[in-house]
């Protein structure tokens, strides 16, 4: 409206300046009019007759002031506004090649669609426009960005739009030339905007405004979306696994349908689930039953009228460990808990527990050990020896029985080699067994007391905390609901450790039942400590939830709270040569990072590694790639691999070493022709804007595209010059004349002075 | 009930056997002390205690208290002396005799009986110690001689495990070696033999003139109760602090008895 009446954006108005262009003659002229004018309203005045005061002043007011219109018009009135015109600006247009750009929520057309209007040599209407002030440049991105000479290379074919690279890589290729401004024609529907703010901040120290055209519906009608899973990365055969599956969905309020998810076409759980507003989140819970890299499948069934279908279902990988994870557990006097813990875990093919049990001054005993000279003397006292574990159990040992070498090792077993640690609640425990003044403080994930309590004995009911419900070690039944309810009928156990207090940064998962106020008791709680994982169990008895005349022999409890704790314990510790990858799905054609951690596990060499990485394609040829180590952090080697055929790939790390060759574990990643851009694929009208706002530019939806040209000439960049814009033919001046002069005729009907 | 009555008149007109009996137990007062021992023992406390089995017995109404109360509560005591004073094992201190209907038998993973070549267990002992067995609990069952005795507690097992075999365990069994190196099973005698074994005469009682060590495993190997036949471990308990009897006999007894508890505390 205001274009339409003013002839002109605000902008011009905000930034311009009104001036009167009237040549000197005729500036003369003026003194005669404002007489005219003077002349006009005193015959007003001096008419004879019976006509009121009233009535002259109104009708002379309305007529001056059409009179005054007309001589500002005449004085030529202009809107003076800075701008480029001398020399011709430069502008980079990027355009979106991606995939998304062919969903259909243009007006029913692809969304590629307003670029054909809009770009096309022959009949682009904004390329017109454009061309007659700028210099124009054309790109499209996607994995990558290319320069191009026209629309027709657009092809709408890649996987994934790297908006902020193609930002850069524009602004890079014209760095020395007159840029005016980068436009951005896209759905903003981008998977990572890592590094953008930098970026950003660079474009307007560097004065390059980019102008934003978004394209696609912001909000769909219709549809629903697996937006997000999260699952564990590597977690050991048979253990229990919470997947957490966000959907979101719009138009579909209160309806229910099957989330199911599905391993190589075996359906391994089907959860029927309902739908309310926005996005939801689900814990589907899972078991990893079969080894190696797994590529699930989330999947819902179609809606009627969606959107985007292909957005229904999502892939996820989860690393199975086969392996058979080794833990110390070492007991400071006999106890009764290294019986049942051994005895719970014992099934279980992927957990060796090795005893370690003083059973008298300076006498160790051993048992579930592998070879006759583990632990021979006792307590590991190198390095080498204790990091062959996997986790450490502490239970009841008082901290003089370990050396300071052996606390300093302790530490960096979970802090650098990235094991777990269990200390259990015990006599000698904790501040009973002199933690509090030890090394082992640090890592811990509770506050010990000041004073020791020795003679502290206490019976108390065990419940679980909010974090723990999300915790699938402690999930001791089917699903959430019977869990809670198995944790509120387990029998009590006993706590000699009076702890109240978890590290800031711990999580506190599960505490006594409290008795009177200020005498709640932490029973579990956990850290992260460096590389690894440290839990507390406070209670020096769990295998009462194993004998307790209220469970029966066949109840499983104990043993399944066991074997989980254990496995959670030890599932993400580091194997020695790690194996991470950037993605686990990319589209045909890109590339993938790889990045291999190895670790010295306790024997320190200088020696280069030698280590490849060893890519097995879907078609079964291998291809073997040797890695580089990363400038800046020791023991890390990394490389890139390109993949081409859609499909499965298994990767690999092979260390070689003088004797032997040390393997990681096996990884796998997918190759797809789509790629990621039907999720969150909306158009992203907030990043869009961002994208305007902080470096200067404006954002318009493609109706508005024909503003573009305007908005970026009114831009002050570069070689600028004054433009004069004419406004006395603005239509708000003849409404305005008009109105006047029909208001002095109506009213002079009304008054009956006609 | 053929052994039980043949076990009675033995007892009757036998009189090492007798004695035995006569001088260790105590009678109204050991049954008293066990249900005593009941309402101390707080459970929690201490790690260990040595809990000795109240079972029905055939003998119990002529023994006035039950041949599980032989050697009690002096053997027990004594051995937790030597289990105290030769390993770190916190223990409770004194006896803790409990009937095994008694649902706080499940707070003791470690159960002690003997003589129970007179045991007649009622349907909800079997039960008990079923349970009791299955959730962990460790059974060692000492001082019954005979084949006969044999037979009643084969008889009693099968109640308690109808598909149980009992088994010989082998010396590499780590029951041996967890604490003490146990070599070689040897006959630990009742007191009366034993005073009289350094003079060459005999050790065994009945016809059981071989000790043996067995045991009974659940479905997945783990041991759950280990049987002493032909032996007296807990009289060697008992009169170990008297000079006539054999240091060796009450030596080998704490050995391997500390091997038991040390082994029920890890395995």
């Amino acid at each position: 409206m205001f274009e339409f009446l003013f002839k002109y954006p605000v902008k011009f108005f905000d930034q311009g300046s009104l001036i009167l262009a009237l040549p000197g003659w005729q500036l003369a002229l003026m003194p005669v009019g404002i007489l005219v004018l003077a002349f006009i309203v005193l015959g007003y005045f001096n008419l004879r007759g019976s006509t009121g005061i009233r009535h002259r002043v109104v009708i002379a007011l309305l007529r001056s002031l059409a009179i005054s219109l007309v001589l500002f018009s005449l004085s030529r009135p202009l809107l003076e506004v800075t701008s480029q015109l001398e020399q011709p600006g430069l502008i980079g247009i990027l355009l979106d090649n991606s995939v998304s750009m062919r969903i259909e929520d243009f007006a029913g057309a692809p969304r590629s669609r307003v670029i054909q209007q809009q770009l096309d040599a022959d009949s682009g209407s904004l390329l017109r426009s454009l061309q007659q002030r700028f210099e124009i440049r054309l790109f499209r991105f996607g994995e990558d960005t290319q320069a191009i000479t026209g629309i027709g290379a657009m092809n709408y074919d890649d996987g994934d739009s790297n908006l902020v690279r193609a930002l850069e890589v524009v602004q890079q290729t014209l760095q020395g030339e007159p840029l005016a401004g980068l436009v951005v024609i896209s759905d903003g529907a981008v998977r990572s905007t890592a590094q953008l703010d930098a970026l950003l901040l660079s474009l307007r120290a560097a004065q390059v405004p980019v102008f934003s055209i978004g394209v696609g519906q912001p909000r769909y009608q219709r549809d629903i979306e697996i937006s997000r899973i999260r699952l564990p990365s590597r977690v050991l055969k048979g253990s229990r696994v919470i997947a957490d599956v966000a959907v979101t969905q719009q138009g579909y309020n209160g309806e229910s349908l099957d989330l199911i998810v599905e391993d190589d076409g075996r359906i391994l759980q089907k959860q029927t689930i309902t739908l309310e507003p926005g996005t939801q989140s689900f814990r589907i819970p899972l078991i990893a039953e079969d080894s190696g890299t797994r590529r699930l499948e989330f999947y819902l069934a179609n809606l009627a009228d969606e959107q985007i279908v292909a957005n229904n279902s999502q892939q996820e990988m989860l690393s199975i460990n086969d392996d058979k994870m080794r833990i110390l557990y070492f007991e400071g006097e006999p106890r009764f808990e290294l019986k049942f813990v051994r005895r719970a875990v014992e099934d279980d093919r992927n957990l060796g527990v090795t005893g370690l049990v003083r059973t008298a001054d300076a006498k160790f005993y051993r048992v579930g050990i592998e070879s006759q000279q583990e632990l021979r003397d006792g307590f590991p006292v190198t390095r080498k020896e204790l990091f062959a574990y996997d986790a450490l159990i502490l239970g009841s040992v008082e901290i003089s029985l370990l050396s300071r070498e052996q606390q300093e090792m302790i530490v960096e077993f979970v802090s650098d080699r990235g094991g777990g640690l269990l200390m259990l609640g015990g006599r000698h425990a904790f501040s009973e067994g002199g933690y509090r003044d030890s090394l082992l403080r640090d890592i811990s994930p509770v506050v010990m007391a000041e004073q020791a309590q020795p003679e502290f004995s206490r019976e108390v009911k065990v419940q679980p905390t909010a974090a723990a419900l999300v915790q699938p070690a402690l999930l001791i039944a089917d699903d959430n609901e019977k869990s809670i309810a198995r944790w509120q009928t387990l029998p009590p156990l006993t706590i000699v450790n009076p702890i109240q207090q978890v590290k800031p940064g711990a999580t506190l998962l599960l505490t006594s039942a409290p008795q009177a106020q200020q005498d709640q008791f932490v029973i579990m709680a956990s850290q992260r400590y460096g590389r690894g994982k440290v839990i507390a169990f406070a209670v020096q008895n769990s295998w009462n939830w194993q004998m307790h005349q209220d469970i029966e022999p066949e109840d499983q409890t104990h043993e399944i709270l066991w074997r989980q704790l254990l496995r959670w314990l030890v599932e993400d510790v580091p194997a020695q040569v790690g194996l991470s990858l950037s993605s686990q799905n990319i589209h045909s054609g890109g590339t993938i990072r790889l990045r291999s951690e190895v670790l010295d596990f306790g024997e320190k060499s200088d020696a280069p590694r030698q280590l490849h990485a060893v890519l097995t394609a879907p078609t079964g040829l291998e291809q073997i790639k040797p890695l580089t180590p990363h400038p800046s952090e020791p023991g890390v080697y990394e490389t890139e691999i390109a993949a081409n055929d859609p499909g499965d790939y298994l990767l690999h790390i092979e260390l070689e070493q003088p004797d032997k060759v040390i393997r990681s574990s096996e990884s796998r990643f997918t190759v797809t022709d789509e790629g990621s851009e039907y999720y969150r694929s909306e158009m992203n009208e907030k990043l869009l804007r961002k994208l305007a706002v902080d470096t200067g530019g404006d954002f318009f939806n493609a109706n508005e595209a024909d503003k573009l040209a305007d908005a970026l000439q009114a831009h002050q960049r570069g070689t600028t010059t004054l433009v004069r814009h004419e406004l006395w033919d603005m239509p708000s001046i003849f409404l305005l004349l008009i109105l006047f002069l029909c208001a002095e005729w109506g009213y002079r009907r009304w008054c009956n002075l006609v | 009930m053929k052994h039980g009555i043949v076990l009675f008149f033995t007892l009757a007109f036998w009189q090492l056997p007798s004695i035995s009996l006569a001088e260790s137990h105590q009678g109204d007062s050991e049954s008293e002390s066990a249900a005593r021992a009941l309402q101390e023992v707080p459970g929690n406390a201490h790690e260990f205690y040595f809990t000795r089995g109240i079972y029905s017995g055939e003998f119990d109404d002529y023994d006035e208290g039950g041949r599980w109360a032989i050697d009690y509560p002096k053997a027990d005591h004594q051995f937790l002396v030597a289990l105290k004073r030769l390993s770190i094992v916190d223990a409770y201190g004194s006896d803790n005799a409990i009937e095994l209907t008694d649902p706080m038998l499940r707070r003791f993973p470690f159960l002690y009986a003997v003589e129970v070549g007179s045991m007649s267990l009622s349907e909800a002992e079997v039960l008990a110690l079923r349970n009791y067995l299955l959730a962990g609990g460790f059974l060692v069952i000492d001082d019954f001689w005979g084949s006969w005795a044999w037979d009643q507690l084969v008889a009693q097992m099968q109640l308690v495990f109808p598909d149980r075999a009992i088994v010989d365990l082998p010396p590499e069994h780590p029951v041996f070696n967890v604490f003490y190196n146990i070599d070689r099973v040897i006959q630990v005698p009742n007191v009366r033999q034993g005073w009289g074994a350094p003079q060459g005469g005999p050790t065994h009682e009945y016809d059981g003139i071989v000790p043996h060590v067995r045991g009974i495993y659940d479905d997945d190997g783990r041991l759950m109760v280990l049987i002493n036949w032909n032996t007296d471990l807990g009289d060697a308990w008992e009169w170990a602090d008297n000079a006539d009897y054999p240091l060796k006999f009450s030596t080998y007894a704490f050995e391997i008895g500390i091997n038991f508890v040390i082994y029920a505390m890890t395995h």
